[in-house]
C-alpha cells in the first residue's frame, strides 16, 4: 500500500512536466503577442523585441528551459499584463478565494448529493426519489450564470439580506458556494443513488436483513461503504475542479478567483501567467486523484486485501 | 476565508469593469488604468474636462519660443510629494527617459519621438543592446558598463530634455507640434520620484534597462497628484487617499475613493441600484437601451432627453471614439488573388451601400451617433466638420458596375472579420445583409478570437476587418495619422501620396487655421473619395450616476475625470 503510493507520488513530477510541454507548446504556437494588446496602439517591433529580452521570452527554447528552472526554485515569473505583479503574488492573491469558495462548494455537494442519493435509492420510486431526480437533472441543466444571477437579484435586490458582489465576509461565501456546488451534488446524488441499489439488491445485504441487523445498519454501515467508491473516484478531479475556481461564478459574483485568471490570461497571451496556472491547476488535480485513489483503496476490502 | 479588515466606506465608491493592470505611466494605455493614474500623478500640463485645452498643473508657468520649438516650464514652488520631497525638475527627467528606454518602452513612449535627439538615441540603444548580445557572455559586462556611461553622456549631449536648475524643466522638440502642450497630459509625461523607483532599476547583461515590480505599490509609491494609493487589492479595488502634501484640493473634494474591479456588467447596475456604488463610468449592458428609454438626463449635451421620462440618473454622451470597418487595400489579397478592394471605387460602393444610421437606430439603440467621417464630429476645438458620404445604394452599384463588377456576383466573396466579443457579430450580420440587400454581392461574417484577430489585422489577413479608434490627444492628427503610409496602426494598407502630402503640409503650416483646413482636407479625401474605411458609428459613454448625489461630473469626450473636482452627499 505505502509501496504503491510512494509509487505514484514519484510519477507526479513527470506528469506535471508533461503538462508543462504540452501547455508551453500550445501558447508558443497560437498568434498573437503578449505585448500587444487587441484592440490598442501598436508597440514598434524594436520595442516588442527589447520586451521580450527583458522577459527572457525573446527565444523559445531558451524561455522553455528558463522558465522551468524558475518554478522549480519557487517563483512562477511576471505577469506580462499585470505587469506591477509577479505570478506568485497574483496566485496567492486568488487562490484562497476559489479554495474557500470551492472547498464550501465540495462540502455542500457531498452533504446534499449523499443525503439524496441514499435516499433516493432507500425510497426508491416514491416522491423523495422524484425530487433527488429533480435536483440532479436541474443541477446538471441550469447553467451557473442563470442561477447565480436569480440568487443575487433574490438576495441582494428583492430581499437585500445579502451584499451585491464583492468579497469582504463570510457571507460573500453562500451564494458562489452553493452555485459551484449545484453540478457536482447532481452528479453525486445520481452515482450514490446508482451505487446504493445496486448494493441494497446484492446478496451480503439480503444475508444482513436476514440476521436481522436494524434497517439504518444496513444501509449505513454495509451498504453505503461500497456505494460510496465511485462518489469517491469522483471527488478527486471535482474538487480540483471546484477549488481552482470557476470563471463564471467568479464573474457573476464578482469574486476575485483564480478562474479568471485561465481565461484571461489566455485571452492576453499573457504567457507566464498561463502556465503559472496551469501549474497550480495540474498540481492540484494531480494531488486530489492521488487522494481519491488511495481512499478508494482504503474503502474497497477487495483492494486493501490486493494492496498487502 | 482570509476576512479582509473593512474601512469605512470610501467618500466616493465607483466601479470599473476591467482590472487596474499598471500603474506605471511608462506602460499605461488602458483607460481605466490612466483614470486611476492622473488622480495620484500630477504632470506639468493636467487635462481639465471643462475646457478644451490643458492648463498647467505641476507647472505654474510654461514660455514657448524658437517658434514653437522650446518649451521651459517652471515647477510651481509648493509642488510635493506625498513623502514630502519637493518635485523638481529631475523626476520629470528621470520619468521620461525611464519611458523611452528599451525594455520599459511601450505603446505610447513614441509621443517622446518629438522631443529633438529621442529617435536617434532610442535607435542607438536598441543597436547597442543587440551588438553586446552578441558578445560571449564573459565579455558582456564591461562592454555593457562602458555602454551605459556612454549612454549618459549622449542622453545629456544629444537629447532635448534638459533641467537646468531644479525648477525648470526644458523640452526642445525637432519641429514644432502645435499640440505638443496637449500631448503633454497623456500618463507617459507624468513624473516619477527618482528615489522611491529608482531601487527598483535592474540591468541585464546586454544593456536592457528594466524594473522590478513593487515601487507601485500602496505605501511605497510615491505620488505628486491629488491623491495617492492608499490600497491596491489585485482584481478588488483600488482605494486612494488624499495626498496631505497637494496644494489645494478644494474643500468639497472627496477625502477618499474607492475603485471596485466588477467585471460583470449586470453585478455592477445590481451594486449600483442597491447603493454599493455611487457611479458607474462606464454602463454598458444588454438592458441600457430600456434604461435609456426612460431617462432624462439633465447633462446639457446629453443624448437622452424626453419629457415625462423619470429616471435622471441615467447619462448618455459622445466621446471621442470611432467605430469603423478597415478595407484591405492592397493589391492583393491574403491568398494572392487580385483585392477588388484595391480599387477605391469598390470601397466606395461599399461604403454608400451601408445605412449607418439604421444600424445605429435599429440594433445598437444606445443613441450612438450615425458616422460619416473618422473623427467624432465637434471634438475638438477649432477643426471643421467633415462631410462624408450618405447612404445612397443606386450611386454604389452605378460604381460598382463602372469599376467592372456590372454582374455584382461576380465579386469574389468578401469576408467581414471581427473579434468574438460584445455586440460586433450583430453589426457585422447586418452591416452584410446590407451589402447582399443593396449591392448584391456575396458577403460572409467571420467571427475570431481576440488576439487571433489582432494578428491576422496587423499582417493585413482580411478582406474587410472591424476596428475602432479613441483618439489619444485633442487634435486630428490622433486619428488620421493612422492612414498615413506606413504607419504601425494602418491595417488597412493604404497608401496614398496625395493624403500623405496634405499630412504634410499640415505639418509644415503657417497658422493654426490654415493647419486644420489642410487636416480637414485629408479627412474628406478619405471619407468622401479613396474611402480605406467604412465607418459606422462614433461611440457614446453611458454614466449612472444621481445628480443629487454626485456633484460636479459633467460630459467629456475622454473620459477622464479629476475626482478632487467632484463633490459626493449623502
Amino acid at each position: 500500500m505505502t509501496r504503491r503510493i510512494l509509487v505514484r507520488l514519484a510519477q507526479v513530477p513527470l506528469i506535471l512536466l508533461l503538462i508543462y510541454t504540452a501547455a508551453f507548446i500550445m501558447i508558443v504556437a497560437v498568434p498573437g503577442s503578449p505585448f500587444q494588446a487587441a484592440g490598442s496602439r501598436r508597440l514598434d517591433p524594436l520595442a516588442e523585441a527589447a520586451l521580450r529580452a527583458r522577459y527572457g521570452a525573446d527565444d523559445n527554447v531558451r524561455f522553455y528551459f528558463r522558465y522551468l528552472g524558475r518554478v522549480l526554485s519557487g517563483d512562477l515569473g511576471q505577469s506580462f499584463q499585470y505587469e506591477n505583479w509577479t505570478c506568485n503574488e497574483i496566485i496567492a492573491d486568488s487562490l484562497p478565494a476559489s479554495l474557500t469558495i470551492g472547498g464550501a462548494a465540495v462540502v455542500l455537494a457531498l452533504a446534499g448529493g449523499l443525503a439524496l442519493g441514499i435516499l433516493g435509492a432507500v425510497f426508491r420510486h416514491t416522491w423523495i426519489d422524484s425530487i433527488a431526480l429533480v435536483v440532479s437533472v436541474a443541477g446538471i441543466s441550469i447553467p451557473t450564470f442563470v442561477i447565480g444571477a436569480a440568487l443575487l437579484v433574490l438576495f441582494s435586490v428583492t430581499w437585500p439580506v445579502l451584499p451585491a458582489g464583492g468579497w469582504d465576509g463570510p457571507a460573500d461565501v453562500i451564494r458562489p458556494a452553493i452555485t459551484l456546488s449545484l453540478v457536482p451534488m447532481a452528479y453525486i446524488t445520481r452515482l450514490t443513488r446508482l451505487g446504493m441499489l445496486d448494493c441494497l439488491g446484492s446478496d451480503y445485504i439480503r444475508t444482513g436483513r436476514a440476521k436481522g441487523l436494524p434497517e439504518y445498519r444496513v444501509i449505513l454501515r454495509h451498504a453505503l461503504p461500497n456505494a460510496l467508491l465511485p462518489v469517491v473516484s469522483y471527488l478527486g478531479p471535482a474538487a480540483a475542479a471546484a477549488m481552482t475556481g470557476s470563471f463564471v461564478v467568479e464573474r457573476v459574483f464578482n469574486v476575485p478567483g483564480l478562474g479568471v485568471h485561465f481565461v484571461n490570461g489566455v485571452l492576453n497571451r499573457d504567457q507566464m501567467l498561463i502556465l503559472a496556472v496551469v501549474l497550480v491547476y495540474s498540481t492540484i488535480l494531480v494531488l486530489f486523484n492521488l487522494l481519491a485513489d488511495v481512499a478508494v483503496q482504503l474503502l474497497d476490502p477487495r483492494l486493501r486485501q490486493a494492496a498487502v | 476565508m482570509a476576512r479582509i479588515p473593512r474601512e469605512a466606506p470610501a467618500d466616493l465608491r465607483l466601479v470599473e469593469s476591467i482590472s487596474i493592470s499598471t500603474l506605471d505611466p511608462a506602460s499605461v494605455s488602458h483607460l481605466q488604468d490612466i483614470r486611476v493614474l492622473i488622480q495620484i500623478l500630477e504632470g506639468l500640463m493636467v487635462f481639465d474636462p471643462s475646457r478644451p485645452d490643458p492648463v498647467p498643473g505641476c507647472a505654474a508657468s510654461v514660455d514657448v519660443d524658437s517658434g514653437g520649438r522650446r518649451y521651459r516650464y517652471r515647477l510651481r514652488a509648493e509642488a510635493r510629494w506625498s513623502n514630502g520631497d519637493p518635485v523638481i525638475a529631475d523626476d520629470f527627467l528621470f520619468a521620461w527617459r525611464r519611458a523611452i528606454e528599451p525594455g520599459t518602452r511601450q505603446d505610447y513612449a513614441f509621443f517622446l519621438d518629438f522631443v529633438a535627439g529621442v529617435p536617434e538615441y532610442v535607435a542607438w540603444r536598441h543597436a547597442e543592446i543587440s551588438r553586446i548580445g552578441e558578445l560571449p557572455g564573459a565579455s558582456r559586462r564591461a562592454a555593457c558598463d562602458a555602454h551605459l556611461a556612454e549612454a549618459d553622456r549622449r542622453f545629456g549631449a544629444t537629447v532635448g530634455l534638459a533641467a537646468p536648475s531644479p525648477d525648470i524643466v526644458e523640452i526642445r522638440l525637432s519641429r514644432p507640434v502645435p499640440y505638443w502642450l496637449d500631448l503633454m497630459s497623456n500618463p507617459v509625461f507624468l513624473p516619477l520620484n527618482r528615489r522611491a523607483v529608482e531601487p527598483y532599476r535592474r540591468i541585464s547583461d546586454t544593456g536592457l534597462i528594466y524594473y522590478e515590480p513593487g515601487w507601485s505599490r500602496p505605501g511605497r509609491m510615491v505620488c505628486n497628484g491629488p491623491y495617492m494609493l492608499a490600497d491596491w487589492r489585485f482584481k478588488r479595488s483600488v482605494r486612494l487617499a488624499r495626498n496631505p502634501h497637494y496644494r489645494d484640493a478644494g474643500p468639497a473634494a472627496p477625502r477618499s475613493v474607492e475603485i471596485l474591479d466588477v467585471a460583470d456588467p449586470n453585478t455592477a447596475w445590481l451594486m449600483y441600484a442597491a447603493g454599493r456604488v455611487d457611479w458607474l463610468p462606464s454602463l454598458d449592458a444588454g438592458f441600457v437601451p430600456e434604461l435609456l428609454a426612460r431617462s432624462d438626463s439633465p447633462f446639457p449635451i446629453a443624448l437622452n432627453r424626453g419629457a415625462d421620462r423619470p429616471r435622471r440618473d441615467i447619462h448618455a454622451f459622445p466621446c471621442f471614439g470611432t467605430y469603423f470597418y478597415s478595407f484591405n487595400c492592397l493589391p492583393t489579397r491574403p491568398d494572392g488573388s487580385a483585392n477588388p478592394f484595391h480599387d477605391a471605387r469598390v470601397r466606395r460602393a461599399f461604403v454608400l451601400a451601408v445605412d449607418a444610421e439604421a444600424v445605429c437606430r435599429s440594433v445598437l439603440r444606445q443613441n450612438e451617433i450615425p458616422a460619416e467621417s473618422f473623427i467624432p464630429p465637434d471634438s475638438i476645438a477649432g477643426y471643421p466638420r467633415v462631410a462624408g458620404l450618405a447612404f445612397d445604394p443606386i450611386e454604389a452599384r452605378r460604381l460598382l458596375a463602372e469599376a467592372g463588377f456590372a454582374e455584382p456576383r461576380r465579386l469574389p466573396e468578401t469576408v467581414i472579420s471581427f473579434n468574438n466579443e460584445a455586440n460586433h457579430a450583430l453589426i457585422a450580420q447586418t452591416v452584410a445583409a446590407m451589402l447582399r440587400a443593396n449591392l448584391g454581392v456575396r458577403v460572409r461574417i467571420e467571427g475570431k478570437e481576440g488576439q487571433t484577430f489582432a494578428d491576422d489585422k496587423q499582417r493585413h489577413r482580411f478582406h474587410i476587418a472591424r476596428a475602432s479608434w479613441y483618439g489619444d490627444y485633442s487634435d486630428p492628427t490622433t486619428f488620421l495619422d493612422t492612414l498615413a503610409t506606413g504607419n504601425g496602426n494602418n491595417d488597412s494598407g493604404y497608401s496614398d501620396p496625395e493624403y500623405d502630402a496634405l499630412l504634410d503640409a499640415a505639418g509644415r503650416a503657417a497658422d493654426e487655421g490654415e493647419r486644420m483646413r489642410i487636416l480637414a482636407r485629408a479627412e474628406a479625401r478619405i471619407v468622401t473619395e479613396t474611402l480605406p474605411i467604412l465607418p459606422l458609428f462614433h461611440y457614446v459613454n453611458v454614466y449612472a450616476f444621481d445628480p443629487q448625489r454626485v456633484r460636479g461630473l459633467a460630459p467629456n469626450v475622454r473620459l477622464l475625470i479629476p475626482y478632487k473636482d467632484l463633490e459626493v452627499r449623502r
